[in-house]
């Protein structure tokens, strides 16, 4: 069963109108996605700054409103609930941040971070509360004591734990990793991702893993989808990905990856993609990907390519393959 | 290609770093950012410096400089350029050195360069304030170096405010900025770290080419093993304010004798590999720097840790010319350790 | 491993059992051993470390205290008594006496009583109408945000004190009308700075982190932008009590303020100006308080900006 279903999910920004340019205009984020997370994955969502990963992110767990398209979680179309009738789902969907430093609030204690969902969703008082923080604080890795202090006193890492406990309190079902490791040391990153992949195990969680670090998304995730300027260009199984890339912007993605042996490095075939990524305002028609892809043609102006099924499992939005 | 084996001839190193010690002074002490760190660099060789936050490496860098914040201190030490000691020149003869022989670039190419200012008028200003040229000369090696870091239509972008440049080309024009007085070195901190992966590609196949096209000759600062294996001759794995291991790029990734390297090498995964297998972290946390361990470090984290790393701190142990170890398990009558890794990813 | 390559140098011998691996209760913990310090106590620990800050807030608690003590002691302020009119400052009178024969050292205490009453109650209604009005605008964002700094921006386009004259003239003088008049006029720059922190605040992720939790909007304003505006407001508050101060002095000079026998620092001014020639003194007094006051808030809210601003944390 999904956990998960996105369909033709998008989400356009509106943008200061110019003074004398008439229309308004909207960047747009993220356009057209489609995709699904079964129940007890981890689905990598990749790609460079702007390509709409966030976004996608932050409409599911409804931060922002998508402006078309549906999201439905465990089978209930969720994406046009108010936030008061969102409150229940609230405790099935959380959420873990990018910055280990702004996604604490640096005036309330570790104990007071964590048990503010159970507050919120009056699943404990006195006691009992105070024995749940310590428990999860503990699974985290945390010792009780460190309830009472603020989160100033921890490393990026502990306080990357906090993040966790804080979304682990109320038992989701569904989590939203944001780029979860990709402000932390090397060596506290793989503690964090052992410690995540440890929880899905015991707690039978689903992850959408966001992340511009494909080989730690390539490590932790079932399926990886790779996005480029607000749509996905390419899904597959993480090894078939990896293994058997289609797309040229996979390829090329791939291939920038930095490995870390120096006779693999000297060996290895770089794909370096001129140019950077167009604004999202005014997107080129045609294949979004094309100005900067080594293989276009003619006629990849045409229109966008849809997802389509290349191989089993392996879908792939390119008009060449 | 050829720096790091023949190291022992003092005449080859352009930069030389003996026994540095930095310290911050805080409100709850002294905070010894850098203790004690001895290295070098080759004329033409790119030199990697790994380190996580906190480890000392940019602090290091800083300290070459002379660019430490208010509270920060050369509290002992030699810093050498080509022969000539840096470490108790004048402000005014150091912002010359800044510039005309090290050319410094950073994290962040948003916030180092003027709002206010075009590309054009800085780089120009730059080189004017370091040579005795007019303008136009000025303007015309400003063209020239702007297309030497591979920015399209040099002379257009002249005119251009920093915010019309994206990410990756603001650190082009950070290297440009850099790079305008032929220095000798350039020490780049993290340069990539703010930048996309493929854009990352873009600026280390630069850096690459400018190393092989100019001789400059490159510090990178990176946290990031996998920019390290590609680019750089030698390398210095730092922890906590120390050197742990130095030695060449294939000796760190193929024959590391540092269980922190080890460490490292094992946390991050390896593409490459198809089985997926659990990461093996290095347990607990970085020490506090103001309450430093007595021994090793890195004896609190490590897992071979013996009685000696909690009393003493390891001296460099050699391994090899040119490689060398902070750690006692490279004593000759240190017992074996069976389960070390001798190759990344392995 | 591969094997070890011999090289010429020695190195100190070691006794076999320092190579015995360390026990792991031997190793060091590795916790975090920060200090435990709150944001207010590493506040109060850098303005502990602001002489001039530090002063000014001794004189300030100095202030209050004998404005609050010394008229309980010495409580005739308003007896007139023509044998002592006009006295210069001697044993008996220590600041001298005003032309009705009043000792101006005990008039100066009663006059700060209303003067830093005046001030306290105008700038904490300062605080509540800015909190609500730039909280308010700055967590709804968008349009109405948008026409409430218009508004704003309206108020702004007229000088406050001809607010504070319109209001007194409407009301009448006495304590409450000019509470009242400086607390309507003078929220202005307390609402914006709480608007633009909050707007600042408001993206980042620990916000998101409630939202995600379900928490509502006034658990979200009040629980966590506005605890994490305190510093800021505490320093615009601290600033806003000299203006106060002035305002209500400058009011009371012109006539408008506390009504006699009662006096302000304002009205002790005011009368005494037309016996500037023959005794100074009764003019330097109350100027003097006023002086020192003002003075001392504004060092103190500089020391606050700087001992409260996260920045400059390290």
């Amino acid at each position: 069963m999904h956990s998960i279903e996105v369909s033709g999910l998008k989400k356009y920004f509106p943008v200061r109108k110019r003074l004398f340019s008439g229309k308004a205009q909207h960047v747009k984020a993220v356009d057209g996605v489609d995709f699904a997370v079964e129940r007890g994955e981890t689905f990598g969502l990749v790609g460079e700054s702007g390509c709409g990963k966030t976004t996608v992110g932050r409409v599911i767990v409804r931060l922002y409103n998508p402006t078309e398209g549906r999201v439905s979680f465990e089978g209930t179309d969720i994406s046009s609930l108010t936030q008061r009738e969102l409150l229940p789902y609230r405790k099935r969907m959380q959420m873990i941040f990018q910055d280990p430093f702004s996604s604490l609030d640096s005036r309330m204690t570790v104990g007071d971070i964590v048990g503010e969902a159970i507050d919120i969703h009056g699943l404990a008082s006195g006691r009992e509360r105070t024995d749940r923080i310590l428990a999860i604080l503990d699974r985290v890795g945390l010792s009780k004591w460190h309830a009472s202090r603020y989160p100033h006193e921890f490393s990026g890492g502990q306080r990357q734990r906090i993040g966790i406990a804080r979304a682990l309190v109320v038992e989701p079902s569904f989590i939203v990793c944001d780029e979860p490791i990709s402000a932390l040391d090397v060596s506290i990153q793989a503690q964090i991702i052992n410690m995540l992949e440890e929880f899905q195990e015991n707690m039978g969680l689903t992850y959408l893993f966001i992340a511009h670090d494909l080989s730690m998304v390539k490590h932790i995730s079932t399926r990886i989808g790779v996005m480029y300027l607000g749509g996905l260009v390419e899904t597959a199984g993480s090894d078939e990905l990896y293994k058997n890339p289609l797309h040229p912007y996979t390829q090329s993605l791939l291939s920038a990856i930095p490995i870390p042996d120096p006779d693999e490095a000297v060996r290895s075939r770089r794909i370096i993609l001129e140019g950077e990524i167009p604004s999202p305002i005014d997107t080129p028609p045609g294949c979004k990907f094309r100005t900067r892809c080594p293989m276009a043609g003619s006629e990849c102006g045409d229109e966008n390519p849809a997802l389509r099924e290349a191989a089993p499992g392996h879908y792939v939005a390119c008009r060449l393959i | 290609m050829n720096g790091g084996t023949e190291s022992a001839q003092g005449a080859k190193k352009l930069l030389d770093i003996q026994n540095l010690h930095t310290s911050f002074f805080t409100h709850f002490g002294e905070v010894k950012a850098v203790d004690d760190v001895s290295l070098y660099l080759d004329r033409g060789e790119t030199l990697g410096i790994v380190g996580e936050s906190g480890s000392g490496k940019s602090v290091t860098m800083l300290s070459v400089m002379g660019l430490l914040s208010e509270n920060g201190r050369v509290v002992s030490g030699s810093v050498t350029l080509s022969g000539r000691e840096l470490s108790n020149l004048p402000e005014r003869e150091m912002e010359s050195v800044r510039g005309n022989e090290i050319g410094m670039i950073f994290q962040d190419p948003m916030t180092s360069l003027d709002p206010v200012f075009t590309i054009g008028h800085q780089i120009t200003e730059t080189i004017m304030k370091h040579k005795s040229v007019s303008r136009e000369e000025a303007k015309a090696r400003a063209i020239e170096i702007l297309s030497s870091v591979m920015i399209p239509s040099p002379s257009r972008r002249m005119g251009q405010y920093p915010h019309e440049f994206s990410g990756g080309m603001r650190q082009r024009v950070m290297i440009a900025i850099a790079l305008c007085c032929d220095p000798d070195i350039l020490i780049a901190d993290e340069p990539t770290t703010a930048l996309d992966v493929t854009i990352q590609a873009q600026i280390l196949d630069l850096m690459k080419d400018l190393n092989k096209r100019t001789g400059t000759s490159i510090i990178l600062i990176t946290h990031d093993l996998g920019v390290v294996a590609g680019i750089c001759d030698r390398v210095n794995v730092m922890y906590a304010g120390h050197i742990a291991e130095s030695g060449t790029v294939r000796d760190i990734f193929h024959m590391p004798r540092h269980p922190y390297t080890w460490g490292l090498l094992k946390s991050v995964p390896n593409p490459k590999r198809i089985v997926k297998e659990r990461l093996v972290p290095i347990k607990g946390q970085p020490p506090d720097l103001l309450k430093p361990p007595a021994g090793c470090a890195f004896a609190p984290r490590c897992e071979y840790a013996m009685k000696i790393c909690l009393a003493k701190r390891p001296p460099a142990f050699d391994i090899a010319e040119g490689h060398a170890a902070s750690c006692y398990l490279n004593h000759p009558d240190a017992p074996r350790v069976p389960d070390a890794p001798v190759r990344a990813g392995v | 491993m591969t094997p070890r390559t011999e090289t010429a140098r020695s190195y100190e011998s070691i006794p076999p059992a320092l190579f015995e691996p360390a026990a792991p209760e031997e190793r060091a913990s590795d916790e975090a051993v920060r200090p435990n310090v709150t944001y207010w106590q590493d506040a109060w620990r850098r303005l502990k470390g602001n002489t001039p800050a530090m002063l000014s807030l001794v004189s300030i608690v100095v202030i209050v205290a004998c404005a609050v003590v010394i008229p309980i002691i010495k409580p005739d302020y308003f007896s007139n008594d023509f044998e002592v009119a006009n006295r210069w400052p001697d044993a008996a009178f220590w600041f001298g006496t005003d032309n009705f024969g009043r000792d101006i050292f005990t008039r100066i205490w009663f006059g700060a009583r209303y003067s830093l009453i005046i001030a306290f109650a105008a700038s904490f209604l300062n605080l509540v109408i800015g909190i609500i009005y730039g909280g308010v605008s700055g967590f709804a964002g968008g349009k109405a945000d948008l026409v409430m700094m218009r508004i704003i921006d309206v108020i702004y386009s007229v000088p406050q004190t001809i607010y504070v004259i319109l209001f007194m003239v409407l009301m009448g003088p006495g304590l409450h009308s000019i509470i009242f008049a400086l607390a309507v006029s003078y929220w202005l720059p307390m609402a914006r700075i709480v608007r633009g922190e909050i707007l600042q605040l408001k993206g980042q992720e620990f916000i998101l982190a409630a939202r995600v939790l379900g928490a509502s909007n006034a658990r979200i304003l009040f629980r966590h932008l506005i605890p994490n505006c305190l510093g800021q407001i505490i320093v615009t508050m601290t600033l806003s009590i000299p203006s106060a101060i002035f305002t209500e002095a400058f009011l009371s000079f012109i006539g408008l303020g506390i009504p006699v026998p009662r006096a302000s620092w304002g009205t002790l001014a005011s009368e005494s100006i037309s016996y500037m020639r023959i005794a100074p003194y009764q003019l330097l007094f109350p100027s003097l308080a006023i002086c020192l006051t003002i003075l001392a808030f504004n060092i103190l809210g500089d020391g606050l900006r700087d001992a409260l601003d996260p920045k400059m944390r390290s």
